[in-house]
């Protein structure tokens, strides 16, 4: 019997895509996350949510992204920022947490960057 | 089977574990783990999760020079060097090697092709015909299977694997002498998969977990031979045991659900996470709970724990907890769970084949109602045979007819 795909834990996903923890930021951006909108934000930012219902409280975002994450005293994760500049450590948090209760949007047009489904 | 078997007349037969009454969740209290040593027994829900997400409560610290024993005779959970062990940055380095194999969307990407082992299982099962043992059939094949392929352990001996699993989660089973025997070979075997993925990596969980272990460095060669050897014991041993307790009720007390399981794969999936939460893996003699010990004095539901105590997760009464979940399984087995159940843990050692469990469960039960409607037990509750002496509980074998 055949199948399934890789399991790897980088390389691809078996859609062809790379999930490795280098390269890309997952978003396809390299840069512009430094320019500047009306507002005063960067172009870039996005905005950090936890589904605090589905959250396991492992921590593992907390420690990815420490900028943007922190644990609370109720052991249920919470973004530290209404907006934040988009990075590798968030896409990585977003797409390691275990039960997948860390969506990344962008701010702009709430369009999803993390994790890619 | 090595497994003990317990004599005749020593006491009255073994209720299924969907039978096991639970008691009333209260407020910690002390009592003793079966080496004498004091230990808090946590059951409300909200202090269970806080028992488990709590950073001041972990697992490295049961096993320090100076902590007291929880284990008559040892078993792999008292492996310094497993997973479970770990904390701190230690842990996420380890865990992050393995984590992204095993988050939902990686989970699902498997779906067909576990399915597909599922209905192999199922024709072999009904041309080989009525009636048969499920436990040997179906339910402890499948999820051996599933980590075999994950793993890339083709080829293994399957008598080999069932003793050391049998040793790995023994209580009283077997000796200290043989459980040690056991898991040595054990590591031996973990040990030559290692260096032969190394020396030609595949797509495989072992070869991705290597690479992963490679490009972050400081995880130890010991640490990668526990964790390859807590994939194959954890991937199989709790989902098979798990998978023959809910067999166990469906054809027995929960019968009437039998049909609605059939119907379509969103119900079986609605009553996969209500009998994960109400059927536990285990007695609790054994083993009262989960356990961590504290670092500093910590508060649990208005009692101080102090720094050094040993303190029990009892999951099984919280997933019973009526505060949380008022209704009974025979009460409605589909409906949604509402909050969480603890079955899987909670905070950093949440169980990473959550959603591999979850998955094989929901296909495993949907398939059997679907293409066996007529399924039954063949002989009365009383007369199943148990695997005993170990910390988990589930039928040696099932008789079934259809
Ligand atoms: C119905 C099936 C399962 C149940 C009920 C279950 C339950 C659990 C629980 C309660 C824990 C946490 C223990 C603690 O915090 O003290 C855990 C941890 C773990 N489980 Fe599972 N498990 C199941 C299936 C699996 C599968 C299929 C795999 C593997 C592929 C797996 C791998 C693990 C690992 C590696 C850990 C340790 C995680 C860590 O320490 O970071 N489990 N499991
Ligand atoms: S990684 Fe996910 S489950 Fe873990 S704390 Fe963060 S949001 Fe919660």
């Amino acid at each position: 019997m055949t199948g399934g795909g890789s399991v790897g834990t980088g390389g691809t996903d078996g859609t062809g895509r790379s999930v490795g923890t280098g390269g890309t930021d997952g978003t396809g951006r390299t840069s512009g996350s430094d320019r500047t909108d009306a507002t005063g934000g960067a172009a870039g930012d996005v905005v950090v949510r936890v589904d605090r219902a589905r959250c396991v409280g492992t921590g593992l975002c907390a420690a990815t992204a420490p900028d943007d994450l922190a644990l609370g005293e109720d052991g249920r994760a919470r973004a530290r920022h209404p907006v934040s500049a988009p990075g590798e450590q968030l896409t990585e948090a977003a797409e390691m947490c275990p039960v997948e209760a860390i969506t990344v949007l962008s701010a702009l047009d709430g369009r999803r960057i993390a994790p890619v489904l | 089977m090595s497994v003990e078997q317990r004599p005749a007349e020593s006491a009255p037969p073994l209720v299924p574990l969907h039978c096991l009454r639970h008691a009333e969740p209260g407020p910690p209290r002390l009592a003793a783990l079966p080496t004498g040593t004091p230990v808090w027994l946590v059951s409300r829900h909200a202090d269970v999760r806080q028992v488990f997400t709590d950073p001041r409560l972990n697992r490295a610290s049961l096993y320090t020079p100076d902590a007291p024993p929880v284990s008559v005779v040892p078993n792999i959970l008292d492996d310094p060097d497993a997973l479970l062990n770990l904390d701190g940055a230690e842990h996420q380095r380890l865990r992050r090697t393995v984590q992204r194999a095993f988050t939902p969307r990686a989970i699902a990407r498997w779906r067909p092709w576990v399915a597909s082992v599922v209905d192999g299982l199922l024709d072999d099962l009904i041309d080989q015909g009525s009636p048969a043992d499920i436990v040997a059939e179906y339910t402890r094949p499948l999820p051996v299977a599933v980590i075999s392929r994950l793993m890339g352990l083709d080829g293994l001996d399957l008598k080999r694997l069932g003793h050391w699993s049998d040793h790995a989660l023994s209580a009283t089973a077997h000796s200290a002498g043989a459980i040690a025997a056991a898991m040595g070979e054990f590591a031996q075997f973990a040990a030559e998969l290692i260096a032969e993925r190394r020396a030609a990596p595949g797509d495989d969980l072992v070869s991705g977990l290597l690479a992963a272990a490679r490009e972050s460095g400081g995880v130890s060669e010991r640490q990668l031979v526990s964790l390859v050897v807590g994939l194959v014991v954890a991937g199989h041993e709790t989902t098979m045991t798990t998978l023959g307790n809910a067999v166990v009720y469906l054809l027995g007390d929960g019968r009437a659900a039998w049909q609605r399981l059939a119907a379509d794969e969103e119900s079986a999936g609605a009553a996969t996470e209500q009998l994960l939460r109400a059927i536990p893996l285990g007695d609790t003699e054994a083993l009262p709970g989960l356990l961590r010990r504290a670092t500093e004095d910590v508060e649990i539901g208005g009692v101080t724990i102090p720094a050094g105590a040993v303190v029990a997760a009892d999951a099984a009464t919280a997933n019973h907890d009526p505060a949380v979940f008022p209704r009974t399984l025979a009460e409605d087995l589909f409906a949604p769970l509402g909050s969480p159940s603890l079955t899987f843990g909670a905070g950093p050692h949440h169980c990473l084949g959550a959603w591999l469990a979850r998955m094989e469960l929901e296909l495993a039960l949907h398939r059997l109602a679907r293409r066996l409607p007529g399924l039954r037990a063949a002989g009365p509750q009383e007369a199943i045979v148990w695997r005993e002496g170990l910390l988990t509980r589930s039928p040696l074998a099932l008789q079934v007819a259809w």
